[in-house]
């Protein structure tokens, strides 16, 4: 029991899910560097509670409302200062460089609540009810949001050419 | 381009990972580790538990008991009676459960079905459909072939 809680477990941990958990922090906030911020309180918030490693769909539910917490106190932050920085959300394979460009574009251009749920599906990892409980949703509204993120893309691949 | 199916999409997606935090991120979030909890030992909290109910049922005791109202619930002719009229069902996760024998000793594979299931409602008739969605999950043994 206590090996789980040993140094090298919360940087396994961190070498394991960081990068998943990153992706949903930049997406939920406003620049780089509140991602960062509300991702290393998130991390430590949850491992704390847990006592160890946390379940992923709790890591999420908090990354989500540490954000929200950021966005009311820095409701007033210009918006230049808010739209300075945009880092890639996606690493593609070599081969795919162009698709890659399309979908994430059209990935940041889904509507916010469409992009959550694929985000935590696909790339979190998550099964839809465990969407449905990071993001506080019945889980039926996670999985019509999935159908609809992947209808948008079908809508995009098909009119635009690659 | 023909339109592609929801795996081709996933197929897609799965060619793509989240960019990777940089090195600098990574190293403060290894020394952001939380301290290992201390844990309370009985002597200390037992008596400190046994203050709080205590305190608790006395509360209990003095709050004045209020009455409370009966659900308001809609009767049948208040109701608008909905009608499906249509139906759509999604196959959205597959998961393996394992391996187990089943009543016969014959191993079977559990599978675990995800649907969503989307029902069309019509009030009126003339009216536009209603959608409503629903998570609907099923497990089915699949019989393995045996030697």
């Amino acid at each position: 029991m206590d090996s789980r809680r040993t140094e090298p477990d919360w940087d396994d941990w961190l070498a394991e899910n960081a990068a998943r958990f990153l992706l949903f922090a930049r997406q939920q906030t406003r620049c780089g560097q509140d991602a960062e911020d509300v991702l290393q309180e998130s991390l430590v918030e949850t491992w704390k509670r847990a006592d160890g490693r946390p379940e992923a769909a709790l890591v999420y539910a908090t990354i989500r409302r540490r954000a929200i917490d950021l966005g009311r106190r820095t409701e007033r932050r210009t918006r230049r200062e808010q739209a300075a920085e945009s880092p890639e959300l996606f690493t593609a394979a070599d081969d795919s460089e162009d698709t890659a460009a399309l979908l994430e574009k059209e990935i940041r251009r889904l509507p916010e609540a469409q992009r959550d749920v694929l985000t935590l599906k696909f790339w979190g990892g998550l099964t839809f009810a465990e969407v449905a409980t990071a993001l506080d949703i019945p889980p039926g509204t996670a999985a019509s949001r999935y159908r609809l993120a992947l209808d948008s893309l079908r809508h995009i691949l098909t009119t635009t050419p690659i | 381009m023909n339109a592609p199916n929801d795996e081709e999409i996933e197929a897609l997606l799965g060619r793509f990972s989240p960019a990777s935090p940089d090195a600098a991120l990574m190293a403060r979030l290894r020394a952001a580790k939380p301290p290992k909890q201390r844990i309370l030992r009985p002597v200390i909290w037992l008596p400190l538990a046994a203050a709080a109910a205590a305190a608790l049922a006395f509360a209990i005791h003095e709050t004045p008991q209020e009455e409370i109202a009966p659900p308001i619930t809609e009767t049948a002719a208040e109701a608008s009676p909905r009608t499906p009229v249509a139906s759509r069902q999604h196959l959205m996760e597959v998961a393996d459960l394992g391996v187990v024998n089943d009543a016969s000793e014959q191993p079977v594979r559990l599978i675990r079905t995800t649907w969503l299931d989307e029902i069309y409602y019509v009030t009126r008739p003339g009216d536009a459909p209603q959608k409503e969605s629903q998570i609907r999950e099923e497990v089915m043994p699949i019989a393995l072939s045996t030697y």
